[in-house]
């Protein structure tokens, strides 16, 4: 398949973007998302690119299903298999709060019913020895009794499992041969570490999500074969990475955060191609295409990248008390964006979302029954969007109807039209910049000195007003910012994890069980590349110890440069010890005996980086002339298409650029400079 | 509530932003000691705070951690730093305390203090308070609930150097590992402390290089004067007047008899005063609260319904004055023992502030009482499994009261902290015990329109040899109080079953104790198994005006029984299994030939109306 | 109507008391005299004076509260 389109699609609640790069052709669609069944959207993209199913190479899919099921609680009804005596482990969590002052916090309810929460007799010590076997026929009786109330789903989490598997494993045989079908998942195949209720929410979530990300996947799998496509389909995850269908099915909890990390892939790609601010970057996933249908629609994301990567987390809660213990990039999401719907309190407050009119019916100019006044509407009012131009997905504007609803916003404030539609912008951007703080200020770091790259169709409309209130001076909009998850599809490897628990003091540990132990996980590990078609050659493998003082309880994980134990390794280790210990914690003691606490191996296949063409237009550039509304008055902007733009234009604002997927705003203060690769680089002039 | 006050000439988006970025160095702090620490107090129980403080001393910004710290992170480091007087600090400096008569909450909590210099100049001081889980005394664990004076709970240490300029104090490091039970936990752990001042020290240091002392200072200033702003506003805001309550703490370890703490809150303008004069003098047992427990819990409970975003600095305490006088339960006098202030009396003082007093003012931010009791079960021994000896302060999740919008939660930890539980395996891992049972207790929760929230069962055998074990708790006489209508909520039970026997007996009737609650080192064996049941929450409101609906949703996941459903609720189920269990026999309903459970609306309407009006 | 310094010599680790609110004494202490009675106060900060009157001031406008 030498030559064949390299195609990135990200599946929002509202709208569906794809990317697709051969060679020196791209080409880019946003098509409305299909919730009822998402992949209907996918295909709709592709049939929307122009492109040939059957000429497509590849296909890396960021999608919301995972975290569309737990939002509305439409996951599958789980079975949960505990050890006997702690079926109340997924919901007596760890007793604290998220904010130590909020009293009027609710937990989440369990996703396990507990009726369905079944115990087993069996038990391990705390070093996985068996101290009381595992009682089959309760979990025959316990299988049956889920299956006759309709449960195909299993999680099973016993205690000290991660030390020792062995009972889950045989319970999941026993389930499985009870009711043939069932999709089973153990806590010690995803989890290999204490404690129990961490392991047993990731497992519990892992399970609730499998059949409904499992169909969907099958569903899109099949459907794209039938149409003829014979390249590899690849799903993002949370943690940036790639996973190929079948793991993605058996790991669909790492699917949690699967678009927006797209989103911010995309950015770590903007940040390293044009190396914005010494590779630090804040990325305002602004996107008017993300968002989760049952809250309505539309959301943004925001991730901080700094020096070139975005931040990691090694555990994501969709709330306090849920967690999923994979690693996810760092991630706040906001209801604020194009579909924002305006409102007034009781006390005759003006609001701007959380709720949003989504994609249907959208907002009032997009004439499919929506009347209230959204986002999208005031910016078309205050004349950045421009009604003749024909948006990606064949929608078309109507400024009357725009008019209309921001009229009625307007008349319940006592204010002008115009004054409104600035109004709704003003607290749109007031929204997102709060949130913006929550990523950087909350964290030590000053806004003023990011870069902001905005996504989504919204984005760049919103941007250098938002960037006012925050104090940020550089803006770089990427080539096509409306599909920029998509794009982000494109810029990332498969990768997988796994880990075994082995504690003993380094000073006495043996080499060649350490050896074992390495190579053993190697081997697991190729089998898993090997499984999601990774070529020998393209896999690599990544080994790491995790170390501590003999009697600390928590672990530093360090990269080794070999899966080889040599010789020297009780020294090597320890010295790699102390060296990030005083790194992380400006403190050590040689004379504390170093324990191991597991042992890890990453794998990865490496792929390139696509390379997005753009040369820029040559022909002379038109523009028109028409009046937007700013606070300080209306100004003429000068209104062109962004494809006719050169490498190296400049121009100032107030300007409003077109796009397909897009609009930019450059208001009266700024400027903006075409790259050579395309993204506009704005900057506030003094 | 107004919002955030006025503050003319201020850049308060730079001041913000410093305070942010202070915060976020109390969180550095607190990783890097909950990711070094030896003791899963520490690293799971997250008992610990970190403070950042300015060059005299007073407090600027803490880690969002334990509330209940709150007291000692505004006072002790002050204290300290006063007492010895900051022109006799000394680079490299480390300064330890953990005296209850200078701003300490009780003695395991050990406060480290480091001042920060530039160019010879002192700037700023960091600052961290932990429990350490034994520190010597009468029982292991260092909570001896049967103490009647301060010696007996351990080492106590009035502000000491454990660094000068940089180099180990090693006579007083070997006096204080010395009167240790495990000192090599209380190495690791003050180790963990000292790290975590390191990259504070480091980390304000980089604040200093860029704003200068002085320039830093002011702007810290800047940031007190705005807490104090944001408190005035939100006192304003209530009615002025003197509101009024009283609870107690059932007894002190020592004698069967209550201690009445008697508050009055004194809204005056945008000032308010919380007087304690009225309460009982100090008791012989453990249970009195040093001055800055009161004032500790004085403060949570007014922040738990005002001020939400307030920076918590020693800005807020400026509107605010505690009358606690010395010699009362509420400041107790040298050398009164005092371990079980900050747990059980904290907790007492704050819901008295928040459920019955503001609840006069705010009913829609108040709650019902929860278990309010830490529960502390301490132990030690030697492990078989390496012949060291160990020592653990346990501690339970446990009810909440219901509020006005909802139910109390189920198994949090007592209010006035925020720590997280020991999990099971990390408990085996670490102690010779094995875990029967960790559970939600059924049927127990106080019945009210919303209900409290369910508390927690634990039963554990001993697997070792010999274990020594203690306990602190309250709530056994007397139970969580209900608000507005709502029942009170279910007792603490502490029980023992000897190796090899079924039949559990209170510790009280097997030991024949003076108090069910509080006793020290009860030698327990090889398969004796004890049995902790947390308190559950009060209820909120009249039970029968609880939706029909919900209480049958209890029933189905056997939080509520049939009978009580019918008793407390008023509510008459229908189908379903007769036991309304939902255990994995099939009898939870839906399953079998009975049909769902489901509300029968008229026998419930007409059961509410007897009830109500009590004619059948 | 002064401040004070707390003499105490190094060896001695006993505490003292504000007479107004409890709160501790440091290094230093503020000292008034009661108008009734002639008692002297020695409390933890000038404020604790004010505190004082105002507390007398309430106790006289609503007795027993």
């Amino acid at each position: 398949m030498q030559g064949g389109w390299q195609v990135g699609i990200d599946t929002g609640g509202t709208f569906t973007d794809l990317v697709a790069v051969r060679g020196e052709e791209q080409r880019i669609a946003k098509v409305p998302s299909t919730p009822a069944a998402f992949d209907q959207g996918v295909l709709d993209s592709i049939t929307a690119a122009g492109i040939e199913v059957s000429e497509i190479e590849m296909i890396a899919h960021g999608t919301t299903v995972a975290t569309n099921a737990v939002i509305t609680q439409r996951g599958a009804p789980t079975a949960l298999l505990t050890t006997r005596g702690f079926r109340d482990v997924l919901e007596l969590r760890r007793h604290n709060r998220g904010d130590p002052y909020d009293i009027q916090w609710d937990p989440p309810p369990p996703l396990v019913a507990r009726r369905n929460r079944f115990e087993i007799t069996e038990r391990l010590d705390y070093a996985g020895d068996v101290v009381t076997p595992l009682d089959a026929e309760q979990v025959r009786t316990a299988a049956r009794l889920a299956a006759r109330r309709g449960i195909r789903t299993f999680a099973i989490a016993f205690l000290h499992s991660y030390v020792n598997p062995v009972h889950e494993a045989q319970a999941a045989e026993i389930v499985a041969a009870e009711v043939p079908g069932a999709f089973i998942s153990t806590s010690g195949e995803l989890l290999r570490e204490p404690p129990e209720f961490e392991r047993t929410s990731t497992t519990v979530l892992n399970a609730y999500l499998a059949p409904v990300v499992s169909d969907y996947l099958t569903a899109l799998e099949s459907r794209l074969r039938g149409a003829g496509f014979a390249g590899r389909l690849y799903v993002m995850h949370s943690g940036g990475g790639l996973l190929t269908v079948k793991s993605a099915s058996r790991f669909p909890a790492r699917l949690l955060t699967s678009g927006p990390a797209a989103g911010a892939k995309a950015a770590e790609g903007v940040a390293a191609s044009t190396g914005v601010a010494g590779g630090v970057v804040a990325a305002g996933v602004l996107a008017s295409a993300e968002g989760l249908v049952d809250i309505g629609g539309t959301s943004a994301d925001i991730a901080v990248v700094q020096g070139g990567r975005a931040d990691i987390v090694h555990e994501f809660s969709p709330r306090f008390g849920q967690p999923a213990r994979f690693p996810a990039i760092d991630l706040v999401t906001i209801g604020a964006g194009g579909g924002s719907i305006a409102w007034v309190d009781a006390g005759h407050l003006p609001h701007v979302g959380p709720q949003s009119a989504g994609a249907d019916p959208g907002p009032a100019a997009y004439l499919a029954g929506g009347t209230d006044a959204t986002v999208t509407d005031a910016n078309l009012v205050a004349g950045r969007l421009v009604a003749d131009v024909d948006l990606a997905g064949g929608i078309t504007l109507d400024t009357a109807a725009a008019r209309r609803a921001v009229g009625t916003f307007a008349e319940e404030l006592g204010l002008s039209v115009e004054d409104a539609a600035l109004g709704v912008i003003d607290i749109c951007n007031n929204n997102m910049a709060r949130s913006i703080r929550v990523v950087t200020v909350e964290r030590g770091l000053d806004p003023r000195n990011f870069t902001l790259v905005p996504f989504g169709g919204a984005g760049p409309l919103m941007a250098a007003e938002l960037a006012d209130v925050l104090g940020i001076r550089r803006i770089v909009v990427p080539l096509a910012p409306g599909v920029t998850s998509g794009l982000g599809c494109l810029y990332v490897d498969i990768t997988h994890d796994i880990s075994e628990a082995l504690i003993c003091e380094l000073a006495d540990a043996d080499r060649a069980r350490l050896q074992e132990v390495f190579d053993r996980l190697a081997a697991a590990m190729r089998q898993r590349l090997s499984d999601d078609g990774v070529a020998a050659e393209r896999q690599r493998l990544e080994y790491s110890i995790d170390l501590r003082y003999l009697g600390q309880v928590r672990a530093l994980t360090l990269e080794l440069e070999t899966g080889a134990v040599s010789e020297r390794f009780t020294e090597e280790y320890r010295e790699l010890f102390f060296g990030e210990y005083e790194r992380q914690f400006h403190s050590v003691a040689v004379d504390i005996p170093v324990e191991i606490a597991a042992l890890r191996v990453r794998g990865v296949r490496r792929s390139e980086r696509p390379h997005i063409p753009f040369s820029g237009s040559t022909s002379p550039l038109h523009t028109i002339e028409r009046p937007v509304l700013t606070r300080g008055g209306e100004v003429t902007a000068r209104v062109a298409e962004r494809s006719r733009l050169h490498i190296g234009s400049r121009l100032a604002g107030p300007l409003v650029l077109t796009q397909e997927d897009s609009t930019t705003w450059v208001p009266p203060h700024w400027e903006v400079e075409v790259d050579k690769l395309g993204n506009l680089q704005m900057a506030r002039s003094e | 509530m107004t919002g955030t006050p006025p503050l003319a000439d201020v850049d308060r988006v730079g001041l913000t932003l410093l305070y942010k970025r202070v915060r976020n160095i109390c969180d550095e702090m607190a990783f890097a000691m909950m990711r070094t620490a030896y003791s899963p107090i520490f690293s799971e129980g997250l008992d610990f705070s970190t403070l950042v403080l300015d060059r005299r001393g007073r407090l600027i910004a803490t880690a969002g951690i334990n509330p209940a710290m709150l007291g000692a992170s505004l006072y002790a480091a002050t204290w300290i730093i006063r007492e010895v007087g900051p022109e006799n600090f000394a680079e490299g400096d480390v300064f330890v305390h953990n005296d209850p008569y200078r701003g300490g909450s009780h003695l395991p909590e050990h406060m480290m203090v480091t001042p920060v210099y530039r160019d010879g100049e002192l700037a700023a001081f960091v600052g961290n308070i932990a429990h350490l889980a034994e520190i010597g005394g009468m029982a292991p664990g260092s909570f001896a609930a049967t103490a009647t004076d301060i010696f007996q709970e351990g080492l106590r240490i009035p502000p000491t150097k454990l660094f000068d300029r940089g180099e180990p104090v090693r006579d007083v490091w070997r006096i204080m590992l010395a009167n240790h039970r495990t000192p090599n936990n209380s190495w690791g752990d003050l180790h963990a402390m000292l790290g975590s001042l390191r990259v504070g020290e480091r980390r304000v240091g980089d604040l200093i290089a860029e704003r200068g002392i002085d320039g830093l200072n002011e702007s810290f200033e800047q940031i007190l004067d705005y807490a104090e702003a944001y408190m005035r506003s939100e006192i304003l805001s209530l009615p002025d007047g003197i509101y009024t309550g009283e609870d107690c703490m059932e007894d002190d370890g020592i004698s069967d008899r209550p201690y009445w703490i008697r508050s009055r809150i004194i809204v005056e303008g945008d000032e308010l005063i919380f007087d304690y004069s009225r309460s009982d003098e100090q008791a012989v047992g453990p249970i009195n609260a040093p001055y800055v427990v009161t004032l500790s819990a004085s403060l949570n409970g007014l922040l738990y319904v005002l001020a939400r975003d307030v920076p918590v600095n020693a800005g807020i305490v400026r509107p605010i004055k505690v009358v606690a006088p010395a010699g009362t339960i509420t400041c107790v006098r040298l050398p009164g023992p005092c371990v079980g202030g900050q747990t059980e009396f904290q907790p007492r003082i704050m819901e008295l502030v928040l459920g019955q007093i503001l609840s006069q003012i705010l009913p829609e931010r108040a709650a019902a009482a929860s278990g309010n009791t830490s529960l502390n079960f301490l132990f030690g021994g030697v492990d078989p499994r390496n012949g060291e000896y160990y020592a653990h302060y346990h501690f339970e999740g446990m009810g909440w009261g219901g509020r006005a919008t909802s139910d109390g939660n189920s198994a949090q930890i007592v209010p006035h902290a925020n720590c997280r539980n020991t999990p099971v395996e990390i408990f085996e891992t670490k102690w010779p015990w094995v875990h029967e049972e960790y559970c939600l207790n059924d049927n127990t929760a106080g019945a009210g329109r919303h209900r409290g929230g369910l508390g927690v069962r634990r039963v554990l055998e001993v697997a070792g040899d010999v274990i020594t074990v203690s306990a602190l708790s309250e709530r056994m006489k007397r139970s969580p109080w209900g608000l507005f209508g709502g029942r009170e909520g279910s007792r603490t039970r502490l029980e023992v079953a000897a190796a090899g026997g079924e039949e559990y007996e209170t510790f009280q009737d097997a030991f024949g104790l003076v108090s069910p609650s509080k006793f020290t080192n009860i030698r327990l064996r090889r398969g004796d198994r004890v049995r902790i049941t947390s308190p559950s929450g009060g209820g909120y409101g009249d039970p029968l005006e609880r939706d029909p609906a919900r209480v049958l949703n209890d029933v189905e996941l056997g939080f509520v029984s049939r009978g009580s459903a019918e008793s407390v609720y008023g509510v008459v189920i229908a189908g379903g299994s007769a036991t309304g269990d939902s255990g994995q026999d099939g009898s939870g309903g839906g399953d079998g030939a009975a049909g769902d459970p489901a509300v029968d609306e008229a026998a419930t309407a007409e059961l509410r109306r007897v009830m109500r009006d009590g004619v059948a | 109507m002064a401040w004070h310094e707390l003499d105490k010599s190094w060896h001695d680790t006993t505490v003292d008391y504000c007479d107004v609110c409890g709160n501790l004494l440091i290094a230093r202490y503020w000292s008034f005299v009661e108008p009734v009675g002639g008692e002297t106060r020695r409390c933890c900060d000038e404020s604790c004076e004010r505190l004082f009157h105002r507390l007398r001031r309430i106790e006289e406008s609503a007795p027993g509260s």
